[in-house]
């Protein structure tokens, strides 16, 4: 990578000006994406090869950034406001490149196709249904850093992400899925899931204010994971754990295993490294039920600094604290989806989030909207939608009795994962 | 650091390009186009956040065809000499056939670099004249703050005209305090800003405590702020050919009646303050006085290129995109609601009982249902003409039509205001608007939901 030369130059040409703390970060990548709206199509090629340069001492330090090659006789912004701490070079442990990463980007061709067959198999399933929307982009990415504490590493990425708006009889729902490759998203599958979901939105009614067993299929219990992520991520997650612990200073479930790994083995965004270049791992962020340490920046707690956890999605990007693959872990013995809800004798099976949670930190509740089903001796029996789940964070917490062996994971910033939940002490409401 | 003379896209053979992106265009509908653009941020990150000083320089190109209501385009990072060639042969449907060579770019380098020491001392002194500001105001309160200096040169060519070069240079804020997210787009030096936003965040910080007024219909006062936010989600979003192609054609919103007779609407970006003033828009376009609303008919509305094409009587002119890897849409770009009489005092010496809102932080538009949502993060009561008691966060949501309809009276001094980041399907593109207080009978108040995909002026930068 020629890249790797105009990097030692920069950052040479930077420690004789005098700076003795400097990041060179690169990062090329190609991307085709293809966006579908009713009259109209659009198809785009990208190529980018961009940089970005933190430097600094003790007192000082900039960060700028730009497109190309960084090449020495820049002229930089002149240090000011804070120290700049790098973090030490830790030597990765041995990294398997994962599969697929040299695959073709989609072509227009197969762009539209997708689409198309999705359109038809929903089209043959669910008269008068229509895509509203798609849009699919596909794209990989070299990344290079290089710091003055010795950090070199390089590593590749490739994505692809699809989102599909479908509506049927005025309802509208919207898909989301990430994979390695386009060909890698099955057309029936998808239609199927929209299907599932235009159905359950068209037919679905608004249940009376209903407290008993819930299903959460992995897209509700993602988007709640989700947006209960300041509790495993940042500063202040430890304290906001302890203002959720009960009387017995229990906070979770013992059945509950929140993990993050940046280097999941079939990760989508599977990296040896973080945004800073330190090797990234495994961390258990709550295990059996007792929260471990969060998610969080070195530099508020250097002793920290055993696996990476700052994500860097582009050379524009400073590096931030955030989630990798952050999941919930299904047990080793985890029950299949179908006893889960065989064992309901009364409940609801709730399959869709289409929106973030509302969350009241202070008063410890939440607020998501779902559809779904509702379960009578273990059957489905009437479809819901338009309802809000709400329960307290810790009741949510301490009430998971069982967990599934369905992980999925969705692009929610970053992957979120979890399998399916039985969750009991929560609510349903006709109002969020 | 010295200030380049360099222009920013000296160099360019404007008439090899045209000649070049001409061979795209093979049917005579064809829309084709060259956009080239530097752009430069400058960032003075909140207290405690380094590093210290940050800077993004970049610069691109994107070629586009536009052809029966398909796009297809191409984007390259910088000006590498076989950029603009690689580009064409991605959009061309047929590979170009052509006598002549397709050109290799040759455009000076360095214009990105290009730094105004004025301006960048302006921002490194913005936090310490603000907390200047509010010691003399006698509050104290945690602030984080965000200062931001934009700069972005753009040149559109096509296949038979070169549209003169645009400069957008304007500075914006983002202020935080643990109970209000403000945020604020300025032209010019920010010395100026000072004071105005010191007042912004002393009002914010006095309603802190203040319980959210009782949900209902009551008559509420928007100042010039609120009044821009609510006409950018109700007037601007609404009548923009994207947005109404949704659901219908687009042409049938003409000659609607819309909004209450005294409210008169216009989207010019000639007008807007010098910094942000274009001559022609993101497709090269030149842009034009735009009466969105005449006496609360519709008369025109925000359309792009593409809709133009499709749509025999919209007028192209308004189509924007915030870099080269976005597609224009069409959007407004200087909002301004026609004044009619009366002061603030007059307005509020009108009202027996009712709400003042000065700021509006949120704001969305469900294109679907034409239900727009606006929340304001405070306000103050109004009782027998007077201002009383401040209140917390509340929100209106209304159809379009409903509320514009209530609009009984629209003040007389207009000021520039509610200006702010838009975002719509991606992109986010800074606004301007300037507006009199406008007076809106029964209007329907909300608890606030807290959500919107339309974060104007508030939370993010």
């Amino acid at each position: 990578m020629s890249e790797l030369v105009a990097a030692f130059d920069v950052l040479d040409a930077l420690r004789d000006s005098g700076l003795s703390t400097v990041e060179v970060y690169c990062k090329q990548g190609r991307g085709r994406s293809y966006r579908r709206e009713i009259g109209s199509h659009s198809t785009q090629t990208r190529r980018e090869l961009g940089w970005a340069v933190r430097a600094g001492d003790a007192r000082c330090s900039f960060f700028s950034a730009g497109i190309g090659r960084p090449t020495p006789d820049l002229e930089w912004p002149t240090p000011d406001g804070y120290a700049l701490v790098l973090p030490e070079l830790r030597v990765p442990p041995t990294w398997t490149r994962p599969e697929g990463l040299d695959a073709p980007l989609v072509g227009e061709v197969e762009a539209r196709e997708l689409v198309a067959g999705v359109e038809r198999a929903l089209a043959a399933e669910l008269s008068g249904s229509r895509i509203e929307s798609a849009r699919l982009d596909d794209g990989s990415s070299e990344s290079l850093l290089i710091s003055s504490t010795g950090i070199e590493v390089e590593w590749r990425q490739r994505l692809a992400r699809l989102r599909l708006e479908a509506s049927w009889k005025g309802a509208q729902v919207t898909l989301e899925g990430a994979a390695r490759a386009v060909g890698l998203f099955e057309p029936l599958r998808l239609a199927q899931q929209l299907i599932d979901r235009l159905v359950v939105r068209v037919q679905g009614r608004v249940p009376a204010k209903d407290r008993c067993e819930m299903v959460l299929g992995p897209a509700v219990s993602a988007q709640l994971l989700a947006s209960l992520l300041p509790l495993f991520v940042g500063p202040s997650a430890s304290e906001r754990c302890r203002g959720l612990v009960d009387r017995r200073g229990v906070l979770a479930s013992s059945q509950l295993t929140i993990v993050d790994d940046g280097r999941l083995v079939g990760g989508l965004l599977a990296s040896p490294v973080d945004g800073e270049g330190v090797p990234t791992g495994r961390r258990v962020l709550l295990q059996d039920g007792t929260a471990g340490p969060p998610l969080g920046d070195w530099r508020d707690d250097p002793a920290g600094l055993g696996l990476g956890s700052m994500q860097r999605p582009g050379w524009r990007d400073l590096p931030s604290v955030g989630p990798s693959h952050l999941y919930i872990e299904p047990p080793p013995e985890a029950p299949r989806v179908a006893d889960l809800v065989a064992a309901v004798a009364r409940g609801y099976y709730l399959v869709e989030a289409p929106s973030p949670a509302s969350v009241d930190w202070q008063a410890g509740r939440f607020a998501l909207p779902v559809s779904g089903f509702s379960l009578e001796a273990g059957r489905a029996v009437q479809p819901v939608a338009g309802a809000y789940l709400h329960g307290a964070i810790g009741a949510f917490l301490r009430g998971i009795n069982a967990i599934g062996r369905d992980l999925a994971f969705l692009p929610l910033g970053g992957l979120l994962g979890a399998p399916t939940l039985v969750v009991g002490g929560l609510e349903l409401r006709s109002s969020g | 650091m010295s200030e380049s003379t360099t222009m920013p896209f000296s160099g360019l053979d404007a008439a090899s390009v045209s000649r070049a992106l001409s061979l795209l265009a093979e049917r005579p509908h064809d829309v084709v186009d060259a956009l080239f653009e530097r752009s430069t941020l400058w960032e003075i990150p909140p207290e405690g956040e380094p590093p210290g000083v940050r800077c993004w320089r970049e610069s691109g190109l994107a070629v586009r065809l536009l052809r029966d209501g398909e796009e297809w385009s191409a984007t390259r990072d910088g000006f590498p000499r076989e950029g603009l060639r690689d580009a064409i042969r991605r959009v061309a449907r047929a590979y170009p056939r052509t006598a002549f060579p397709l050109p290799d770019l040759d455009l000076a380098r360095r214009t990105e670099t290009e730094v105004d020491e004025e301006m960048l001392e302006d921002l490194v002194r913005f936090p310490s004249w603000l907390g200047a500001a509010l010691r003399q105001r006698r509050v104290a309160f945690p602030l984080h703050l965000t200062v931001r200096r934009h700069r972005r040169d753009s040149l559109v060519v096509g296949p038979r005209v070169v549209a003169p070069v645009q400069r957008e240079d304007f500075a914006s804020l983002r202020l935080e305090t643990p109970w209000h997210r403000l945020g604020a787009l300025h032209c010019g030096p920010l010395a100026e800003a000072v004071s105005g936003i010191a007042d912004r965040l002393v009002a914010g910080f006095r309603a802190r405590e203040a319980p959210p007024p009782s949900a209902g219909r009551c008559t509420l006062l928007l100042g010039s702020h609120a009044a821009a936010v609510v006409l950018h989600e109700a007037v601007a979003h609404a009548l923009e050919a994207d947005t109404l192609a949704l659901t219908g054609t687009p042409e049938a919103a003409l000659g609607i009646e819309l909004a209450a007779s005294l409210v008169s609407v216009v989207d010019d970006p000639s007008a807007a303050p010098e910094g942000v003033r274009r001559e022609v828009d993101d497709e090269g376009t030149p842009v034009v006085r735009r009466w969105l609303l005449r006496d609360g008919v519709v008369e025109q509305l925000l359309a792009d290129r593409a809709a133009a094409e499709r749509f025999e009587r919209l007028e192209p002119g308004a189509g924007r995109r915030s870099d080269r890897h976005q597609s224009p849409g069409p959007r407004s770009t200087y909002l301004e609601l026609l004044p009619g009489e009366g002061s603030l005092e007059d307005l509020v010496g009108s009202v027996e009982s009712g709400l003042f809102a000065a700021e509006a932080d949120r704001g969305q538009l469900d294109p679907h249902t034409g239900v727009f949502e606006v929340s304001f993060p405070f306000g103050r009561r109004i009782d027998d003409g007077r201002f009383g008691e401040p209140v917390g966060r509340f929100s209106v949501r209304a159809r379009v039509a409903d509320l514009l309809a209530r609009v009984v009276a629209v003040g007389g001094e207009s000021t520039s205001a509610g200006a702010g980041w838009c975002a719509k399907g991606g992109q986010r593109l800074p606004v301007w608007a300037s507006a009199p207080p406008i007076l809106i009978e029964a209007a329907p108040i909300a608890s606030a939901s807290g959500s919107g995909s339309d974060r104007r002026g508030g939370s993010d930068e």
